[in-house]
Parts: C-alpha cells; sequence; structure tokens
C-alpha cells in the first residue's frame, strides 16, 4: 500500500507532469482562463487518462510483446486513446444526453493532449503492473487537474489586476507559470517515481 | 467586468449559440464555435472543429419566451454548480468506483487479470449510477443552460483580433 501512495504523491507533485514533464502545455495554457472550464477539462482528462493507462496495459502485455510486435508501441496506443476518447463521448452521450450537452465540447481537445499518450508510454518504460499502471494514470491526471485549476484561479485574479502593458496578456501567464513551476520544485526529493 | 448570475444570484458560466429553429413553444440552439478555436493551428484535425456533423450532435433546446428568430446569435448560461456536478457524475463517480473495485480485489486476490475485470464491473456500475443521478438532475431542469440575451455584434473576433 505504501508503495501506491508514494507512486501517487510521485506522479502526482514530485514529477508533475505539466510543469515537470512539460506534457499537455497546450491544454495549460488553453483552457485555464476560467475555473469552471479548466475542472470540467481536468475531470475528463483525468477519466480519458485512467482509462487509457489501463487499456494500454492490457494491449502491451497480451498483444505486443507476446506477438514481439513492441515496434508498433506508439501507434497503437494513439490509436486506443483516440477510441476511447470516442467511446467515452458516446458513452456520455447514450447514459444522458443533458450532461452531453454541457461536458461534450471537452472530449475531443483531450485526443491533442499529448500527456494522454506520454503516461502509458512511461508505463511501459517503468515496467508497471496492471494496479501501478491504473494509480500511475490517475495521480498524473489529478496532478496535471491541480495545476490547470491553480493556474486558471491565478489567472482569474490577473484578469483583474492592473497589469503594465507591455506584460498583459500571455507574457504575464508565462511569468506565472514558471513562478508556479519553481514551487513545485520544493516537491523534488519526496518520491522517485 | 460583471460576472453573469441567474435569478437566484448564482453566477453562470457563458456560452454562444445560434437559433436553429423554433418548434412549439421551445427554440432549438447550436453552439458557436469559439473564435479562439478558428485561431488554432490544429482546428483541421481538432474534434471541437470537425464541421457541421459535431455541431450538430450539440445542438439543445431551451423555452421560447423572447421573441428569437431563426439565425439570432445569443448567449446562454449554465450555473457553475450544474457544471460540477454533471463533471463529478459523468467522470469522477465511475473513476471512483473503477479504483475501489480495482483496489479491493487487488488486496482480495492480487492477481494483474482479475482486478482488471473488476476495474471493468466497476467502471460498468459506476456509469450506471452516473445515468440514474443524471436522469434526476436533467428531471429537475439543473442541466438546461438558460437564455441570457443577444450576443453582441463585435463577439465574432476574440480579444486580440484572431480567428475573424
Amino acid at each position: 500500500m505504501q508503495n501506491y501512495v508514494l507512486l501517487m504523491v510521485g506522479a502526482a507533485l514530485v514529477n508533475n507532469v505539466v510543469l515537470v514533464r512539460f506534457l499537455g502545455l497546450c491544454s495549460f495554457m488553453g483552457v485555464t482562463t476560467k475555473v469552471d472550464t479548466a475542472t470540467g477539462m481536468g475531470m475528463a482528462t483525468t477519466f480519458v487518462l485512467t482509462v487509457s493507462s489501463v487499456l494500454t496495459w492490457a494491449l502491451e502485455t497480451f498483444l505486443l510483446v507476446p506477438n514481439d510486435l513492441t515496434y508498433l508501441r506508439t501507434v497503437t496506443f494513439i490509436l486506443v486513446i483516440a477510441a476511447v476518447v470516442q467511446f467515452t463521448e458516446m458513452v456520455v452521450k447514450k447514459i444522458s444526453p443533458a450532461l452531453f450537452q454541457t461536458l461534450g465540447i471537452y472530449l475531443p481537445l483531450i485526443t491533442t493532449n499529448c500527456s494522454v499518450l506520454g503516461i502509458p508510454l512511461l508505463n511501459v518504460e517503468q515496467h508497471h503492473n496492471f494496479m501501478q499502471s491504473m494509480l500511475y494514470g490517475f495521480a498524473s491526471a489529478l496532478g496535471f487537474s491541480l495545476i490547470l485549476v491553480v493556474f486558471a484561479g491565478l489567472r482569474e485574479r490577473l484578469a483583474l489586476a492592473e497589469v503594465p502593458r507591455l506584460f498583459a496578456g500571455p507574457p504575464i501567464a508565462f511569468i506565472t507559470a514558471s513562478l508556479l513551476a519553481l514551487a513545485f520544485m520544493g516537491f523534488s526529493g519526496i518520491s522517485t517515481n | 467586468m460583471v460576472e453573469p448570475r441567474d435569478p437566484a444570484g448564482r453566477s453562470l458560466v457563458e456560452g454562444r449559440a445560434r437559433v436553429i429553429a423554433l418548434e412549439e413553444g421551445q427554440v432549438l440552439l447550436e453552439p458557436i464555435v469559439s473564435s479562439g478555436c478558428k485561431g488554432c493551428v490544429s482546428a483541421g484535425l481538432c474534434g471541437a472543429m470537425a464541421g457541421s456533423n459535431s455541431l450538430a450532435a450539440r445542438r439543445f433546446r431551451i423555452p421560447d419566451g423572447d421573441g428569437l428568430k431563426v439565425g439570432d446569435r445569443v448567449v446562454v448560461g449554465l450555473g457553475q454548480t450544474a457544471l460540477l456536478k454533471a463533471s463529478w457524475l459523468a467522470y469522477a463517480i465511475p473513476l471512483l468506483l473503477m479504483l475501489a473495485a480495482s483496489m479491493a480485489a487487488d488486496r482480495l486476490w492480487g492477481r494483474d487479470g482479475v482486478t482488471a475485470l473488476c476495474a471493468v464491473g466497476g467502471l460498468g456500475a459506476g456509469m450506471v449510477w452516473s445515468r440514474w443521478r443524471a436522469a434526476a438532475m436533467s428531471r429537475r431542469g439543473e442541466l438546461t443552460p438558460r437564455y441570457l440575451g443577444p450576443a453582441p455584434d463585435d463577439d465574432v473576433c476574440n480579444d486580440h483580433g484572431n480567428g475573424c
């Protein structure tokens, strides 16, 4: 159990997917203008990333490795992630059309989020078993969502602040992101996973 | 900057839509893809910009009562709490049940195959629960956007003049 906790802390905080691994930066800058949209996107990404981690583990373990097809890993994972996103969209639409209308816009955006491909590849590289793959995907996505929400909160406050014209817009957002990354360096050394 | 609020004083998340049809006391609306999307270099590949089929799938209805006409561009709002509740229902509940089921299976049997099967079972159970809760929310009208007013004329371009 302790191993799982360390794995999750390492994935969410120490090796944060956005601020340390520099994955998913497009969504990080693009969907963080409001806390609500950042939360919606974060939850959608958490769902897709966790399910993708599980499916790619199964694919790697039962199909690619036994048949010596590991050279197809990247292209296979991309296809699986796209399929998971489409599947999630279909399921949400089926189980509740009202939910689909409310949240459907976020789902296709996730296919272009490189962290959703990066985490399953890291799972393979670190030889995780089923449980470790799932928790690593879940914790990485939680770390991603945390950064999205924190950064959205900061940007909401920045929108009301008096920023010098030269720094207004993206420049002050990048400076804020770099300060956030510096703050997260404080977690270095807690866990190496 | 004034944050939009509903009659009960709760803050709303705004969106833009176009009136597609008027049907027996209801207005059929289609979301307008944000100009930010148009300016994106991946616009041609992105699902959010995947043409009329994608937008047609996202059409929704609101009660008529504001004299809207076909082609009008309007601003609609959804309660912040409704958006969070919907996200929680659609993603968090199935995911948490999947995690709980697989952790229990891992503790009991410790075999990857059994754990994976239990994870699928937990995910399915979570989706059934979500469906039941979402139906209740929908019946109470919590997931229906409300009309806030006409969209401003200069709303076509974003703040930086991109994507016009």
